[in-house]
């Protein structure tokens, strides 16, 4: 990198010609691409190379070459080698786009109000409020997760509080369920909502509200008319934060759904443990990488569209 | 419920003058709870006034007077400590700010930033129901009236300041408000578009009919463009009357100095039975020393153009003014001479209460 920076710190002429300045912002560029290169797309082009080989018969790849990855996410073998069409992947890769949507709409219904109620608070609430929320991520995931199955197992707290409070006289299952996986998601992306979302109407004026109020407007108007409008930009960024990790989140669906409940990314965890088929975990990642670049660039379209009204 | 007059009724500007006041104001104290276990303000102290439908009214004082949270009083985001506000007979008090007839320009004008001008303008209309139509061209009529034409489609932000300012009008002006609320609405103006959009905003008042309520630090801004002015200090109002009766009469030592410049010499070293008279600089006087009136020292003479000002001071301790068309021949700094003025220039005026 110091040789590819060496050509930048050379004196400039007194004044640089157009092509100059182009060959000079070319050469500002090569450290950021570099980066973006070595830790991105050669990562991914592994990933993908991965995925036209062979499974090793303990792990790791081999080759000849071949698209088998692909083909088996949509078909299963038969005794005969003929192929027929295998819904069981599809399957997966369905609930766990079911699953990171409801994700991403509990996490706005929450996370709107939340972030606007901190928001309206005093300034020391609003700081202590801001650390309550972030004070999650000071503790592993994994335990964080963990402990949900501590209280929601069937001798756990929430049936131990149940049956103790005579709501209840036997232990409800609560876990290794779509229910569990999706609290669990909804509990560990929450934060990635709220903050972003704060960081938008943290900054909407409060007079803004009291002048529509002032126009005839009751809460309800005030906050579909104005609140929401500009929060827009704070849901758009949260949605994304939210969703696209959701969609690939494997220690829920591992944990809260028992491992009988996959969601793509416990399926491609576990091509690269205990199944050792490498490429197809690989084909498996590059297929869901695929969806969200697709997803992502549709959204762009639409907001694009929307933005010139 | 408030009976809301039609939008024709905002561009009408031949009303009659009701005898019957539109606004009663009547013993509104307002005290907010002190931070942090501190002392509370009292930021309305057993405020009482009446304000005439059609009238351009004026609330003047510095800041801190507890004027603009007379205003917000109205408007309804703030609730009083005590008394009664009435709107056409009726307390609206009970009533939240988006039930009251009254609409307010906000210091910083307060736009809808993701709306047009348009879309600020119908913002009122639309939240009252009206039919697409109406709201339609009541918005235009608006927009002429405030000569933004062609700019409907523009948003908030790519408006010079003065532009914004017009916005804020017609926005609040578009629903026909029964009075119309101006926290400041021209600080953040300067000087010359502010001269400017004084105008514009009598010519406002004049043709559309609507009750003015004018919040302002500016005396000069008050004086120019009011009908009756309320001049505020320390959460009282001292005195309520036409500009030139308040700047002729000031019924107190601070309305005579804050309105205009005035000189204030104790009633008792004039043989006068107030505490306090005012005199105006334009109409003090200067005669050699040894003449009738006050014994002083000239301490500065600064010659404006068209006037000349002599700082004095009095002979007795305090400081004295004059504004003289002809300067005096050779009076320089340090002369001795006689203060004066015609009889009927000293104003009694009481102490503050």
């Amino acid at each position: 990198m110091s040789a590819a920076l060496a050509p930048a710190i050379t004196p400039a002429p007194a004044a640089p010609t157009a092509p100059g300045l182009a060959a000079r912002t070319v050469t500002l560029l090569v450290p950021a691409v570099a980066v973006i290169v070595l830790f991105m797309v050669v990562p991914m082009l592994i990933a993908a190379g991965y995925s036209f080989l062979t499974a090793g018969a303990y792990g790791g790849v081999r080759l000849p070459l071949t698209a088998d990855a692909y083909v088996r996410f949509l078909f299963d073998r038969d005794l005969d080698d003929s192929l027929i069409f295998d819904t069981t992947y599809i399957g997966i890769f369905a609930r766990s786009f079911v699953l990171a949507v409801l994700t991403t709409l509990f996490c706005v219904a929450i996370g709107l109000p939340l972030a606007w109620f901190i928001a309206c608070r005093e300034r020391r609430a609003r700081d202590a409020l801001l650390l309550a929320i972030t004070i999650p991520f000071w503790t592993n995931l994994l335990v964080r997760t963990y402990c949900w199955v501590l209280i929601l197992r069937d001798q756990g707290l929430l049936n131990g509080a149940l049956q103790a409070s005579g709501l209840t006289s036997a232990p409800i299952t609560f876990l290794y369920s779509n229910e569990a996986i999706l609290l669990g998601l909804v509990y560990s992306f929450l934060p990635f909502m709220v903050l972003p979302i704060y960081a938008v109407v943290e900054k909407i004026d409060p007079r803004l509200i009291e002048a529509g109020h002032d126009l005839y407007a009751g809460r309800l108007a005030v906050f579909r008319h104005i609140v929401w409008p500009l929060a827009r930009p704070g849901i758009a960024a949260g949605t994304l934060l939210v969703f696209v990790p959701a969609l690939g989140a494997f220690l829920a669906p591992d944990l809260l759904g028992g491992g009988k409940k996959l969601m793509i990314g416990s399926l491609i965890q576990l091509q690269f443990t205990s199944s050792r088929n490498w490429p197809f975990g690989a084909a498996a990642a590059m297929i869901l990488m695929a969806l969200v670049l697709v997803g992502l660039v549709v959204m762009a379209r639409r907001r694009g569209a929307g933005a010139p009204r | 419920m408030v009976e809301r007059s039609g939008p024709e009724a905002g561009l009408s500007g031949s009303t009659p003058v009701a005898a019957a006041p539109l606004v009663a104001v009547d013993a509104v104290s307002k005290v907010f709870a002190g931070h942090g276990g501190g002392a509370e303000t009292r930021a309305l102290d057993d405020v009482s006034l009446e304000i005439r439908a059609n009238e351009f009214f004026t609330l003047l004082g510095p800041s801190g007077c507890g004027k603009t949270t007379l205003l917000r009083l109205v408007a309804g985001f703030e609730h009083p400590t005590a008394g009664t506000i009435r709107l056409d007979g009726t307390d609206i008090l009970p009533l939240p700010p988006h039930r009251r007839p009254v609409n307010t320009v906000f210091q910083s004008y307060a736009l809808f930033p993701h709306l047009t001008v348009a879309e600020n303008v119908a913002f009122g209309l639309e939240r009252l129901g009206r039919p697409a139509a109406e709201v339609k061209d009541r918005v235009a009529a608006m927009i002429a009236l405030v000569r933004l034409g062609g700019l409907e489609r523009r948003k908030p932000a790519q408006l010079s300041g003065g532009q914004q300012q017009r916005v804020a009008f017609a926005r609040a002006l578009a629903p026909a408000p029964r009075l119309l609320l101006l926290d400041e609405p021209l600080s953040a103006l300067d000087l010359k578009l502010r001269r400017e959009m004084q105008g514009e905003l009598k010519r406002l008042q004049r043709e559309t009919g609507v009750t003015f309520v004018l919040v302002t630090h500016d005396q000069e801004e008050a004086l120019a463009m009011s009908d009756r002015i309320a001049v505020m200090r320390a959460g009282k109002v001292l005195q309520l009357g036409a500009p030139a009766e308040i700047y002729d009469r000031p019924a107190t030592r601070f309305v005579a100095d804050f309105i205009g410049e005035a000189n204030i010499v104790a009633g008792a070293r004039v043989g006068s039975p107030a505490p306090f008279v005012a005199i105006r600089p334009e109409r003090t006087t200067i005669a050699p020393a040894g003449a009738a009136g006050l014994a002083a020292t000239v301490t500065a003479v600064t010659f404006l153009g068209s006037d000349t000002l002599y700082d004095m001071e009095l002979a007795g301790g305090g400081a004295m003014r004059a504004r003289l068309r002809e300067p005096v021949p050779g009076l320089a700094p340090g002369a001795s001479v006689t203060a004066g003025w015609p009889a009927d220039a000293a104003r009694p005026v009481a102490e503050d209460p």
